[in-house]
């Protein structure tokens, strides 16, 4: 059994105060992440500090479709059976800081070569939308392998793999 | 194929006394703390009860499994998330028992790379609130295949 935490997002601040009362705005952390070598995956997401009296936030793990054919178009898909999203609201985040996790279900379901971290932010009050947040993706293989051969480092970020 | 088994030993047999607990109250035992759970595909939660005196009917003492998480960027502080396993000692547990709960490791609000486990006694009335227990995670890999096809030639 092999695994590997990626850091995919270091701690950061969203503010989404523009944002238009019933809008949403997506922001991806990150794409391209190279998860053929892994069968299962979680997402893991640190609330440093927030104020999310103005809305909610899902911080998901989806497939990626990166095609060298077409490098610019963006080829995203939120399976229900990839990643569930991690939901931050005040409903699910009562105290800071607190960390949650989501899962492939079943341990498996990390299909496809690459996967992409994608933040959905709703907002839905003129109250303010604030959260201090970093991701890590734990990433799952049933079989020995050697990590030093891995490429699971996306290539358009700068994420760092965590020991 | 073939399965392997580990038995993390989390906490050796020892006692959890809450008698100075005032009523009602609740007081958190951090049991184990920073578990590297991160490679394990099954994980389970095994409580071992040698002795309790719950029948008093003073509460409970409940052994929980927490998320846990750490960065280098914010190390004052603790992330923890709600418990995923929680074993429920009470007037009707039996002495001595023997409690294995299965962990989330996947779905929603599931197990992180980093567990805590917690015994956590809460007091109703006056009385006797211990318990004599060991904790340990049995981590299992699941079905691996251990050898690739190879090639003649």
């Amino acid at each position: 059994m092999a695994s590997l935490l990626l850091n995919i997002l270091p701690k950061r601040v969203f503010d989404f105060s523009n944002t238009l009362v019933g809008e949403e705005q997506i922001v991806t952390l990150a794409e391209r992440v190279d998860i053929s070598q892994y069968c299962g995956g979680i997402t893991i997401v640190r609330t440093h500090a927030a104020d999310l009296s103005g809305g909610s936030i899902l911080v998901q793990t989806v497939a990626d479709g990166y095609t060298q054919d077409d490098p610019t178009a963006s080829f995203q898909f939120a399976s229900g059976n990839f990643s569930l999203p991690v939901s931050i609201s005040s409903e699910d985040v009562s105290t800071v800081p607190v960390v949650q996790a989501s899962g492939s279900l079943g341990g498996t379901g990390l299909g496809g070569q690459y996967a992409a971290v994608v933040l959905t932010a709703s907002r839905t009050d003129p109250a303010p939308l604030i959260a201090t947040l970093s991701v890590d993706l734990l990433l799952r293989n049933f079989d020995e392998i050697d990590e030093s051969t891995s490429t699971a480092l996306p290539k358009r970020c700068g994420c760092q793999r965590r020991k | 194929m073939s399965m392997f088994e580990h038995i993390i030993l989390l906490c050796p047999k020892r006692t959890v006394d809450y008698a100075t607990l005032p009523s009602p109250g609740s007081q958190d035992v951090v049991v184990a703390d920073r578990i590297d759970v991160a490679r394990w595909r099954e994980l389970s939660l095994v409580v071992k009860v040698f002795t309790h005196s719950l029948v008093s009917g003073a509460g409970t003492i409940t052994i929980m499994t927490l998320p846990q998480s750490w960065t280098e960027e914010d190390p004052g502080q603790q992330f923890l998330g709600a418990s995923v396993a929680s074993v429920v000692l009470d007037s009707a547990t039996p002495s001595p028992a023997y409690v294995v709960l299965a962990v989330a490791m996947s779905g929603a609000n599931c197990m992180t790379g980093m567990a805590r486990v917690v015994a956590r006694g809460n007091r109703s009335v006056a009385g006797a609130l211990s318990a004599t227990i060991e904790v340990s995670f049995s981590a299992k890999v699941g079905p691996t295949q251990t050898s690739r096809p190879r090639f003649a030639g």
